[in-house]
């Protein structure tokens, strides 16, 4: 008797004991995958097709914008470093007798994500809805609205994109961002300011002359540049909003090369006042603050670590130019590339490991290069034509820079790896481009 | 002799009753106990949507927002502060809509994020606390923003510590509602704090991340995540 109850009583607590287990199933937890070293993947998303959601007629006009600002947005997504745009397949559609793609189709195209976009016309504006769907969950990620004059429909575009970057990745859009570039008019070179993608073009200085290195300050208010205007090269500024020319510096001998600090605040620049091709510090009003090389030799195209703390430049103080580091108060220079015959107008990335150049590479043409900042793991990002005048863009994820390979000189934008090269203009006399930050 | 037996039996269908009663139970936690759900980096189309829950406590210090941004990884153990700042607008006339997700009708039944953080453990999960990673915050439900985190990280990730054998470095992060990063430090040391500080700095490369979504109540996640090389 008594054996059969304390068997039974420990065979109840014992079920008991497991039903309470089973109780707690609903607590869960997570685990991921360990993170392994070179996990790089870019990420998939379809764009769908704008829909008038309205209840009224619309214009052919109306119809079109639908589809640019579909067709930008896809542009946009496709250009972005870390996306890969995945298109909509005919052939799958086709098979599968589909009239409108749903999300179901996306995940089986490969997107990860799908962005959907929902157009109204009140009066004349254009009123863009747009919603981020993770296809593999269903589940709706962010959403949003824009509205403004419907002439205005490229911002609209540039502005859902930047949103579905910052929402996927935590970071600010470069769609609004805008470029500005040397381009020749007759004997001139004259500045023109344009979008990211070389759209909505406008010429800024009217000058006659050769105007060239120009750069965007921070705030997208002026683009400082070398100009001929005067005789002897030297540094300006004009104002982006109506192209108004002032002269921020003034030295015997020329003014070259001038490359605004990541903070903003100083301008390292390549001056002959003293006789010789040296770098030198100046404030944004054009003062010295400091004098940094002191060679016989060219020194020449300086560029900023992001922290302030080191300088990148050309020297041929060995005999053909090669890039050196320097602490940015001028001490404790160091040799940087070996590798490349001629390497000349280094940049620094904004990550601040890598510094990408001009390279005269093994098929004795120039390249972009790029290396990182102990001086190893050179690699040659561009094969064809001559490639010169790189530039990143404020993300510091894309480059931009100019190239032959297409017979004249025109503007070309790639990822920082070299991967997704494209052509911005075709005018075939674009050089010395630079990319500003986000103004608008 | 017979009483015994009669005791016994009605002790058994009793016992039998109550585990057909409690099976119930079970059906809401359609992922059993000890189940791992796995979120693959490098193929997010396998990854289920989890619902973490943290076993213990957590102990979330308050954001200081005005701190520096710069987080020096040379002193994990020291909790930083990011600087906030206002996410930027475009200009054009715009309303942001908060999402409206599957959660949202759960809503009612959510509870604030200190008590569900209060009332759950955190578990590493198996038999070692280096096999994957873990939240804290059991109603962050949102698997593309794992992805999207943890793909930033990976692609941060350049290990140029040479070692002949298996390191494992765990590291705990805490991101706010913005995307930015306001604590992180060495969980579990590797051992050699030069693949310790690669791992680090994979985090501290990576911010800021993904704004956590507008429709999840709390402020803060923490996530524990080892590295390997």
């Amino acid at each position: 008797m008594k054996r059969t109850s304390i068997l039974s009583l420990i065979l109840f607590i014992l079920l008991i004991c497991i039903s309470n287990v089973n109780a707690q199933s609903e607590i869960r937890n997570i685990f991921f995958d360990t993170i392994r070293a070179g996990d790089v993947r870019l990420t998939p998303i379809g764009v769908d097709e704008m829909k008038y959601v309205g209840n009224q007629f619309i214009t052919a006009d109306d119809s079109s914008i639908m589809r640019w600002v579909s067709n930008i947005v896809r542009k946009d997504i496709d250009f972005y470093a870390n996306f890969k745009l995945v298109p909509l397949d005919s052939f799958f559609i086709k098979v599968y007798e589909i009239a409108e793609i749903d999300l179901l189709g996306w995940k089986r195209l490969g997107a990860d994500y799908m962005v959907k976009l929902d157009a109204e016309f009140p009066g004349t504006n254009l009123s863009a809805r747009w919603k981020l769907f993770d296809t593999n969950t269903s589940q709706e990620i962010a959403k949003g609205k824009f509205e403004y004059n419907k002439v205005y429909w490229r911002e609209i575009a540039h502005n859902i994109a930047d949103e579905i970057v910052h929402t996927l990745t935590g970071e600010a859009g470069i769609f609004r961002s805008k470029i500005v570039y040397a381009k020749e008019v007759g004997d001139a070179k004259e500045l023109f300011i344009a979008d990211f993608d070389g759209a909505n073009e406008r010429q800024l200085t009217k000058t006659g002359s050769i105007n060239i290195s120009p750069f965007f300050t921070h705030d997208g208010k002026y683009v400082y540049f070398t100009s001929f205007m005067d005789g002897d090269p030297q540094l300006y500024k004009a104002k982006v909003e109506n192209g108004k020319i002032e002269r921020v510096a003034t030295y015997p001998g020329l003014i070259a090369a001038p490359a605004l600090s990541y903070d903003g605040n100083k301008i390292a620049c390549v001056m002959t006042k003293d006789g010789n091709s040296e770098i030198y510090v100046l404030g944004l009003n054009g003062k010295v603050i400091k004098r940094l090389t002191n060679h016989r030799s060219i020194d020449s195209s300086p560029s900023w670590s992001p922290n302030g703390d080191h300088i990148v430049f050309s020297s041929d103080r060995t005999g053909r130019p090669q890039l050196y580091i320097m602490d940015s108060d001028g001490m404790d220079t160091r040799r940087l590339t070996y590798e490349g015959s001629y390497n000349d107008s280094p940049v620094w990335s904004k990550r601040g490991d890598r510094i990408t150049f001009v390279s005269r590479s093994k098929r004795g043409r120039f390249d972009i290069a790029s290396i990182d900042t102990s001086g190893n793991d050179y690699r040659v990002l561009t094969r064809n034509g001559t490639n010169e005048n790189p530039h990143f863009s404020s993300d510091g994820k894309h480059l931009i820079y100019s190239s032959t390979r297409l017979g004249g000189k025109d503007l070309y934008t790639m990822d920082i790896t070299g991967r997704n090269q494209r052509r911005l203009t075709r005018s075939g006399n674009c050089t010395n481009p630079s990319w500003g930050a986000v103004a608008r | 002799m017979s009483r015994d037996v009669i005791f016994s039996t009605v002790l058994h269908i009793i016992l039998v009753g109550i585990v057909l009663v409690a099976s119930p139970f079970k059906i809401n936690g359609n992922v059993p106990f000890d189940e791992i759900i796995r979120v693959q980096l490098t193929a997010p189309n396998e990854m289920k949507p989890a619902e973490p829950v943290a076993l213990e406590p957590v102990s979330v210090p308050k954001p200081v927002f005005d701190e520096p941004e710069d987080i020096p990884i040379s002193d994990p153990e020291t909790i930083k502060e990011a600087k906030i700042t206002p996410k930027e607008k475009p200009k054009p006339k715009k309303t942001q809509d908060k999402p409206k997700t599957q959660k949202q009708t759960n809503t009612a039944n959510q509870t604030s994020g200190n008590e569900e953080r209060e009332s759950k453990e955190i578990e590493t999960g198996g038999s070692s606390p280096f096999t994957g990673a873990t939240i804290d915050n059991a109603t962050f439900n949102y698997p593309y923003w794992f992805t999207q985190a943890f793909n930033k990280i990976a692609s941060n990730f350049r290990n140029t510590f040479l070692y002949d054998g298996t390191l494992v470095c765990v590291v705990y992060f805490q991101v706010i509602k913005s995307g930015r990063i306001i604590e992180i430090r060495i969980e579990k040391s590797s051992g050699f704090s030069e693949f310790d500080g690669i791992c680090l700095r994979a985090i501290e490369s990576s911010k800021p991340f993904p704004p956590l979504p507008n429709d999840f109540r709390d402020e803060i996640i923490g996530i524990t995540l080892p590295f390997k090389n």
